[in-house]
């Protein structure tokens, strides 16, 4: 069963004129990165695509209350990060842990590290890298890794976290204190072991 | 003069200040705590290397995923998939689908079969009905033969003896008798 992409003419209509009346080049602009948001956040390839348009078909619903107090991505950012925490409280969801077709492995992503130019062995070290952090922001807690995925893939400040998450930022800032001594204990464990590799 | 230099290599920054040099804006740079921690990078190989491979690790994850991302992204797959039927809801569908074609394809040969079957009922039935006519017209036609065929000459009528010295005479042969 195929159902229509997302445009303004499959939208149904709604009341008043709002910035996001213009769906059409709203996707064209935020989609991609709305995408890549819930794909790295939930690392599964048709339920990020799913997520994705959810995330589209919700703010065309909802435009009516959009009262540009914020950056429209702020705004779609925030109803994203509500699904994923709608999806991931659910009892059928195994964060991290789903057996699935489409599901996300560190050895997909670590395909995409970018070509330095480098050795071998400063690959293979890239490579360990990545999975280090990949394997440390699984361990997170959901709001963690969400704030973490939020600073750290999407680069937004403090404050623009703040108001996707609707938290005060000095929570943002312990969240992200925390996701990072999570990440900076598998990092020195890791060095402490080269470390000892070295000295044999 | 610069005492704290000696105060910070002692001391370590603590986590909090490695995670603000971290996550400091560049318009943040210029703060006072920012400083101080960056002085103390200058001097500490520790925290410096530290840092220099945190940074380089979440570097690596953005870019990485970054990529990923837009290699995966793409619009055919949105648009085949648009409106949101989740995939626990396509499995299903899928599932259900099979099933169902499972169901036709052992119920429609059943379902001719159970229609065929009858069919031979009333044709054997016909072919016996046809066999039993037959063979009642065969029998009919064989009593209508044997009452229609001529008496044999021994069930004859015996003549009448008066009849016949009155109306031919008899023969040798009679007479014999």
């Amino acid at each position: 069963m195929s159902s229509p992409a997302i445009t303004s003419e499959t939208l149904p209509a709604g009341p008043a004129a709002t910035p996001l009346d213009d769906m059409d080049s709203l996707i064209a602009t935020y989609e991609q990165r709305i995408f890549r948001f819930h794909l790295v956040s939930i690392r599964d390839h048709d339920l990020a695509l799913t997520l994705t348009q959810d995330t589209f078909t919700r703010a065309w619903a909802a435009r009516a209350s959009f009262r540009g107090d914020c950056a429209i991505f702020t705004w779609l950012m925030r109803i994203a990060l509500n699904l994923i925490r709608d999806h991931t409280r659910t009892d059928r969801f195994r964060f991290w842990k789903k057996v699935s077709e489409t599901a996300v492995d560190v050895s997909d992503v670590s395909e995409h590290i970018p070509h330095r130019e480098s050795s071998p062995e400063a690959a293979l070290i890239a490579r360990e890298q990545l999975a280090l952090v990949w394997d440390s922001v699984a361990r997170l807690s959901t709001r963690q890794r969400n704030v973490f995925m939020l600073r750290f893939v999407e680069e937004l400040e403090l404050a623009e976290i703040a108001q996707i998450a609707q938290l005060p930022i000095s929570t943002v800032k312990t969240h992200l204190y925390r996701a990072l001594a999570t990440l900076r204990a598998e990092h020195n464990g890791a060095r402490r072991g080269e470390h000892a590799k070295e000295s044999l | 003069m610069r005492t704290p230099v000696t105060h910070h290599l002692t001391h370590h920054l603590t986590h909090e200040q490695l995670c603000d040099v971290l996550l400091a804006s560049p318009s943040e740079q210029d703060s006072a705590a920012i400083e101080a921690a960056d002085d103390h990078l200058r001097n500490c190989l520790t925290c410096s290397s530290e840092l220099a491979s945190l940074r380089d690790s979440l570097t690596l994850f953005r870019q990485a995923a970054g990529s990923y991302a837009a290699q995966t992204y793409s619009r055919p797959a949105m648009r085949r998939s648009s409106i949101a039927p989740a995939p626990g809801f396509r499995s299903h569908m899928l599932y259900w689908a099979t099933a169902a074609a499972l169901a036709i394809a052992v119920a429609l040969p059943l379902s001719l079969r159970h229609q065929q079957t009858p069919a031979p009922q009333p044709a054997a039935a016909a072919i016996v009905n046809t066999h039993s006519t037959e063979s009642d017209e065969a029998l009919l036609d064989g009593i209508a033969q044997d009452l229609s065929a001529d008496v044999p000459a021994a069930m004859h009528p015996l003549a009448d003896p008066t009849a016949s010295t009155t109306a031919s005479p008899s023969t040798p042969e009679q007479r014999k008798n």
